[in-house]
C-alpha cells in the first residue's frame, strides 16, 4: 500500500494540500499517493447526494467492489441512483454481478477509462493496473468540467449494452455481439477477405450488379471462395448476381473450378451487397457506384455485425431472393426444354413429310401430264387409259393423305405449343379485310375447280368495316379464317358460304374503370351446310371435337386459342331463319378482334 | 445421292419449256429432301446445284454464281446460319433463303446470331406445297 510521495506531486496543482476542508471554491488538481487518492475517493462517494455515474475498466471493477464496497452499500442505503459502465469479461464476471447489486450496469468492450462523476464533483484515475490501489487521482469540482465529464459518460452509457445480455453471452459461451460501421474501404476490404477465409459452413453472397462479381474477382474474394469450396466437405456457398457479358467468363470459371459453388442469375435492383458467413456474421456494403471497376471506388460504407436478429433478417432476405430466382430459373429451364422438345419434334415430324408431299405432288402432275400426252396419241378408251386412271387415282390418294399428314403435323405442333404456353405471336398492324378477301378469293377459285354448287363470297356488312386495322399475327389470323372456311366447305354440299366482317362498338363494364367503350371487328363465316350437331355444340372448341370422319378435331381448338391470345372471342351458332334446298339452315361461326389505332 | 440425281437429270429435258435459267444453290443434309426440292425446282425451270455437305458447298462457293441460295438450318458439321455468315463474307450481295423444318424463331435468330438483315420473308418452312415454294422463291428473286 506504500507509495512514493515526492515534493510537488504530493500537492494539488494550486498548492493547497487541505483539499477536503476547502469546498467553497472551484478546484481542479491531481492527488498522488494511494492514501490521498483513497481518501479523496471515499470523500467523493460520501458527498454524493442523489446520483453518481462511474466508469471502470475490466480490472478496476475488482477495486470498486472490494475497496469501495462499503461506500456503494452506503450510497444505496441513501437512495443514490448509481450507473456504472464497464468491460464485462470472463475474469471480472463475479465482481460485475456484485456491482449490479448496487448499480445499474452496462457493458462496453475494451473500455479503458476510470472515472466517477456526481452532480458536484468528478474524479479520474489516469492509470490503473490490475487491481492495484490508485497511485494518482484527478479531482475537480469545476462546473464546466463536471458537465463535460457527464456528457462523456452519457455517450458511453448510450452506446453500451445491458450487463445482463453480456453476462448471458459469456455464460452461454457465445461471442459478444457487435455492430460496426466501417467508412474506410481498405479496412472494409481487409475484413471482407478475412471473413471469406473464416468460412467453415456457409457463405451467402448477394451482388447487385454483374460488375460487382468482376470487382470481387479482382479483390481476390472469388479465389478464396474457390479454395474454401475445395477444402470444405459439407458446404453451402451460394452467389446470386446479375449475369451478363461483363461477368459470364468469371461465372464459367467459377462453374469449372468450383462446381460446389452455386451461382444464380438475378435482376435485382439494389445498391447494396450482402455477405453472410457461417450463418452468424453479416457484412453488408452500401455501394455508391454500382458500375465502378474496383472495390474501393464502388464502396460507400459497410455494416459489419454478428447480431443474431440482424444476421437472421438478412439471411431471410437472401433466401427469399434466392428462392424466387431459383423458381423463375426452373420455369425458364422448363420452358427451354419444352421449346427444344417442340423444335426437335417439329423437325423430325416435318422432315419425312417433305419428300412425301412434294414427290406425290410431282408424281400426280406427271401422271396427269403423261395421260394427256397419251390420250392425244391414242385417243380415249382402252386398257392403257384404265391403267393410267387407276395410277392417277392412286397418286391422288397419296397426295390427299400427304396433305392430311402435313396438316395434322402442324395441328399437333400447334396444340403442343398452346398447351405448353409457347405459342408465340408475331404481331403487326395490318388490314384484316385485305387478308380476308385474299383468302376468300383463293378458296373461291379452288372450290370452283372441284364443285360448282358452292359459292364463296366476301361481303363487308357496313361501309366502315371495309378497312379494319388490327394488330396481330397475320399468319395465325389467316390460319383461323382458313380453318373456318375449310370447315364450312366440308359441311356444305350446296349453297353459299359468306364471310362478312363488321365493325362494332362494345361497352365493357369494369368495376375499377367503369364503363369502357371498345371498337372491335366481328367476322362472321356463314354457311348453308348441315349445321352443328347440338350434342357437339358445348365442346365444339375443345380438342378432338369433330363430326367429320376426315378432320382431326384440332382446328377449332387452335383457332380459339389464337383468337383469345389476340384478346378476341370466338363462338358458333346454328342458323335459325335460312333454309337451303336440302332443308338445312347451316351454321355461322363468329370471331372478334380489337380494332387497332391507326 | 449421286445415283438419284443423275437419274433425274436425264429426265429434265421434258421441262425445258419451263426453263428460266435461274441458278440455285441448294444445301440440305437430307438426301431425300435434296432430291424432292431439286425435282420441284427443276420441274419449274431452275438449274439446281445440290449439296448434302455444307462445308463442301462452302469450299466450292464462288461469288455471283447463283441467283438464289437455299439453305437448311439444322445440319451437321456446319449449321445453315454459320454457312450464311461465311457466304456473306464471300459474296455480300448473295440472296439467301432458309428452308427449314425447325421452328422459326426469327427474332431469336436475329438477336442471337446478329443477323439484322434476316427477316421473315427469307425463311420458308418445310414441308411446303410445291406451288407455294415456287411462288415464294419467285417473290424473293424479284425483291
Amino acid at each position: 500500500m506504500s507509495s512514493a510521495k515526492t515534493g510537488a506531486e504530493n500537492h494539488f496543482s494550486g498548492g493547497n494540500q487541505d483539499l477536503q476542508e476547502d469546498t467553497e471554491h472551484e478546484r481542479t488538481g491531481m492527488l498522488v499517493g494511494t492514501e490521498a487518492t483513497t481518501k479523496q475517493t471515499w470523500k467523493f462517494f460520501s458527498n454524493v447526494s442523489r446520483k453518481v455515474d462511474g466508469c471502470a475498466s475490466a480490472a478496476a471493477t475488482a477495486i470498486v467492489t472490494t475497496a469501495f464496497a462499503d461506500a456503494y452499500k452506503e450510497m444505496k442505503r441513501r437512495g443514490v441512483k448509481i450507473r456504472s459502465v464497464t468491460d464485462i469479461t470472463k475474469d471480472n464476471l463475479e465482481h460485475c454481478k456484485t456491482l449490479m447489486q448496487f448499480s445499474e450496469v452496462r457493458h462496453i468492450t475494451h473500455l479503458n477509462a476510470n472515472f466517477g462523476v456526481s452532480e458536484t464533483e468528478y474524479i479520474v484515475a489516469p492509470t490503473m493496473k490490475d487491481g492495484q490501489p490508485l497511485p494518482k487521482l484527478i479531482y475537480s469540482n469545476s462546473k464546466e468540467m463536471i458537465e463535460q465529464q457527464q456528457n462523456i459518460f452519457d455517450i458511453f452509457w448510450n452506446k453500451a449494452t445491458p450487463a445482463e445480455q453480456r453476462i448471458q453471452e459469456i455464460e452461454e459461451g457465445r461471442e459478444e455481439e457487435f455492430f460496426q460501421v466501417i467508412n474506410n474501404s481498405e479496412t472494409a476490404a481487409e475484413i471482407y477477405l478475412n471473413l471469406v477465409k473464416s468460412i467453415n459452413s456457409s457463405a451467402l453472397l448477394l451482388l447487385p450488379s454483374s460488375k460487382a462479381l468482376v470487382r470481387e474477382y479482382k479483390l481476390g474474394v472469388l479465389n478464396h471462395l474457390i479454395q474454401v469450396s475445395k477444402t470444405m466437405h459439407s458446404q453451402d456457398i451460394r452467389i446470386t448476381c446479375p449475369i451478363d457479358d461483363k461477368n459470364i467468363q468469371i461465372v464459367r470459371t467459377l462453374n469449372e473450378q468450383a462446381p460446389n459453388i452455386k451461382i444464380l442469375n438475378n435482376t435485382i435492383n439494389l445498391a447494396t451487397k450482402i455477405f453472410i458467413v457461417n450463418d452468424d456474421t453479416l457484412f453488408r456494403v452500401e455501394l455508391r457506384d454500382l458500375e465502378a471497376d474496383t472495390f474501393s471506388n464502388a464502396f460507400g460504407f459497410a455494416l459489419y455485425s454478428n447480431s443474431k436478429p440482424t444476421v437472421n433478417t438478412f439471411r431471410s432476405l437472401f433466401e427469399l431472393v434466392w428462392h424466387s430466382y431459383e423458381t423463375s430459373e426452373k420455369l425458364l429451364q422448363a420452358d427451354k426444354v419444352q421449346r427444344e422438345f417442340i423444335n426437335i419434334a417439329a423437325h423430325e415430324l416435318r422432315t419425312p413429310i417433305v419428300p412425301i408431299l412434294n414427290l406425290s405432288e410431282l408424281m400426280y402432275s406427271k401422271i396427269k401430264e403423261l395421260q394427256q400426252e397419251k390420250i392425244g396419241e391414242q385417243g380415249e378408251g382402252g386398257e392403257l387409259k384404265q391403267q393410267q386412271n387407276e395410277l392417277l387415282e392412286v397418286a391422288e390418294i397419296i397426295l390427299r393423305n400427304a396433305n392430311r399428314l402435313y396438316q395434322l403435323t402442324e395441328d399437333i405442333l400447334d396444340v403442343t405449343r398452346i398447351e405448353s404456353h409457347t405459342l408465340k405471336l408475331r404481331k403487326e398492324k395490318f388490314d384484316l379485310n385485305d387478308e380476308i378477301s385474299n383468302i376468300v378469293e383463293t378458296f373461291g377459285k379452288q372450290i370452283a375447280k372441284t364443285t360448282g354448287n358452292i359459292k364463296v363470297t366476301y361481303e363487308p356488312a357496313n361501309k366502315d368495316s371495309r378497312f379494319a386495322l388490327v394488330e396481330g399475327d397475320k399468319r395465325r389470323i389467316a390460319q383461323v379464317v382458313s380453318n373456318l372456311l375449310n370447315n364450312a366447305i366440308k359441311f356444305t354440299r350446296e349453297g353459299a358460304i359468306t364471310v362478312s366482317p363488321r365493325i362494332s362498338k362494345r361497352i365493357d363494364i369494369d368495376s375499377m374503370r367503369g364503363e369502357e367503350e371498345t371498337t372491335e371487328l366481328i367476322v362472321a363465316v356463314n354457311d348453308t351446310g348441315s349445321g352443328i350437331d347440338p350434342e357437339l355444340m358445348p365442346r365444339l372448341f375443345t380438342k378432338f371435337a369433330t363430326q367429320s370422319h376426315q378432320g382431326t378435331g384440332l382446328g377449332l381448338f387452335i383457332s380459339k386459342s389464337i383468337i383469345e391470345a389476340h384478346g378476341g372471342r370466338i363462338w358458333a351458332e346454328n342458323n335459325k331463319d335460312q333454309y337451303n334446298n336440302a332443308g338445312h339452315n347451316g351454321a355461322t361461326f363468329y370471331f372478334t378482334l380489337p380494332v387497332a389505332d391507326r | 445421292m449421286g445415283e438419284k440425281l443423275v437419274r433425274w437429270k436425264r429426265s429434265t429435258t421434258s421441262h425445258d419449256h419451263n426453263k428460266n435459267n435461274y441458278q440455285v444453290l441448294l444445301v440440305d443434309d437430307e438426301p431425300d429432301i435434296i432430291y424432292s426440292i431439286r425435282k420441284v425446282l427443276e420441274t419449274n425451270g431452275f438449274v439446281v446445284d445440290p449439296y448434302t455437305d455444307p462445308t463442301l458447298a462452302l469450299s466450292n462457293f464462288r461469288p455471283k454464281l447463283y441467283d438464289l441460295i437455299l439453305l437448311d438450318i439444322k445440319m451437321p458439321k456446319m449449321n445453315g446460319l454459320d454457312l450464311y455468315e461465311q457466304i456473306m463474307r464471300i459474296d455480300p450481295n448473295a440472296k439467301v433463303c432458309f428452308l427449314t423444318a425447325s421452328e422459326l424463331f426469327y427474332e431469336e435468330y436475329r438477336k442471337l446470331e446478329a443477323h439484322p438483315r434476316l427477316n421473315k420473308a427469307y425463311f420458308i418452312q418445310k414441308p411446303v406445297p410445291s406451288k407455294e415454294l415456287i411462288n415464294r422463291i419467285k417473290e424473293i428473286l424479284q425483291s
